[in-house]
């Protein structure tokens, strides 16, 4: 109990998003803002405007021209997905210095958490439109990379405890997610929604963390959970990076189904799928990023 | 498996593996087009980063031993487990485990 009252504190004494995030995010709730209030934030903090222009440029949002400056950007984008790709770089930068396990190396969860998001983009751009309505194919793709957030989170702050849960994981090929009751008390995806919360992510967000291992919201089915299961099967067969689970996992065959994906639809991708997370990967993880 | 090649690796003989359209969806450059100096040109005053393109080696065929086959198969079936097999869509399943048996197959072989 002592250890998880002092994790929730932990969480709460968590460093807040960068103000860059903070400022545009209060911008943009104005409703007189214009295109070059967002665009003068971003380009005062020149490293995150270098960032901006080459996640905008990258495969993640897919645009085929190339977007030289950070106003092109605002335009072309628009508010809400601006202020994603900010959220994207302040989380990146956030859980730069994590600990590491003899099993679970930072940059391996990282390129898994990436390909979550790539393969959750793929999926959502896939979807018969006239049946299901994916407000926002960048959200999905945040939902994706930030499902784990809570196991970053734990490397984070418990390197040695979390180190502990992981090497118990492996050695007895036990579920992690049953071992970090076992061993911290909390499982991880409480500790990101706390964290979530403290950082108000959207709640979607907050669903996808909480849901997406078992592919439903308590028997209920929702869009993102939905793709962000589904995803999760995808990037284990292709084994992109590594998750932390070493035990076999279930997959939600009513989700599954649901989606109604074209029944070549994973074979069709698989280029897709390999070529963006390489390019992703080499991007959101290239330490001038 | 076609390859994205940026704009400055295309070479003329290079073919499409997707059409090109403009913002309004109209067809630019048609897939399967071998690409000229005029196509290269296009694509500059497009302003277009990068395209995909064929790759040689998706004109052989790819051959997947059915030992190969079995043992990629049983390794991904280790993965995960299915709740309530009956109702699953087969197809997709199978194209599931198919894309990964490709996937690893092409990897072994390299």
């Amino acid at each position: 109990m002592k250890l998880i009252n002092n994790i929730i504190t932990k969480i709460d004494e968590f460093p807040t998003l960068p103000t860059i995030y903070t400022k545009i995010e209060e911008v943009t709730n104005d409703p007189r803002a214009t295109a070059s209030d967002v665009a003068n934030i971003i380009s005062q903090d020149q490293a995150s405007a270098t960032k901006v222009l080459k996640l905008v440029n990258s495969p993640i949002f897919g645009f085929k021209r190339n977007i030289s400056t950070i106003s092109q950007s605002v335009v072309m984008l628009g508010f809400d997905e601006i202020k994603k790709i900010v959220l994207t770089i302040s989380i990146i930068d956030a859980f730069k210095d994590i600990g590491s396990s003899k099993y679970l190396k930072p940059i391996d969860l990282w390129k898994y958490s990436i390909a979550m998001g790539i393969i959750s983009k793929i999926i959502a751009e896939n979807l018969d439109n006239t049946k299901f309505k994916v407000e926002s194919i960048e959200k999905v793709f945040l939902c994706g990379v930030l499902h784990g957030i809570g196991k970053l989170l734990f490397m984070k702050m418990l390197p040695e405890l979390y180190d502990k849960v992981i090497t118990y994981s492996y050695e007895n090929k036990v579920s992690t997610r049953e071992t970090e009751i076992k061993i911290i008390g909390m499982h991880n995806s409480t500790a990101g929604r706390l964290l979530s919360e403290k950082w108000n992510l959207p709640s979607e967000i907050k669903d996808v963390i909480k849901y997406y291992n078992v592919g439903d919201i308590e028997g209920e089915f929702d869009i993102n959970v939905a793709i962000v299961h589904v995803a999760s099967f995808v990037v284990d067969i292709l084994e992109f990076g590594k998750s932390g689970e070493f035990k076999e996992r279930f997959l939600n065959s009513k989700t599954f189904n649901k989606l109604d994906l074209p029944n070549d639809f994973f074979t069709k991708n698989l280029p897709r799928f390999v070529s963006e997370y390489k390019e992703s990967i080499n991007l959101l993880l290239s330490s001038n990023l | 498996m076609p390859d994205y090649k940026l704009y400055k690796d295309l070479k003329e003989g290079m073919v499409l593996a997707e059409p090109i359209l403009n913002n309004f969806g109209q067809l630019i450059i048609p897939i399967n087009t071998k690409l000229h100096t005029k196509h290269l040109k296009l694509l500059k005053v497009w302003n277009l980063k990068g395209v995909m393109i064929v790759n040689d080696d998706d004109k052989k065929e790819f051959v997947i031993s059915p030992i190969l086959r079995k043992k990629i198969r049983e390794h991904i079936l280790t993965k995960f487990s299915i709740s309530n097999k009956n109702e699953i869509n087969a197809n997709l399943l199978n194209d599931l485990l198919e894309m990964g048996i490709i996937y690893h197959a092409k990897r072994v072989s390299k």
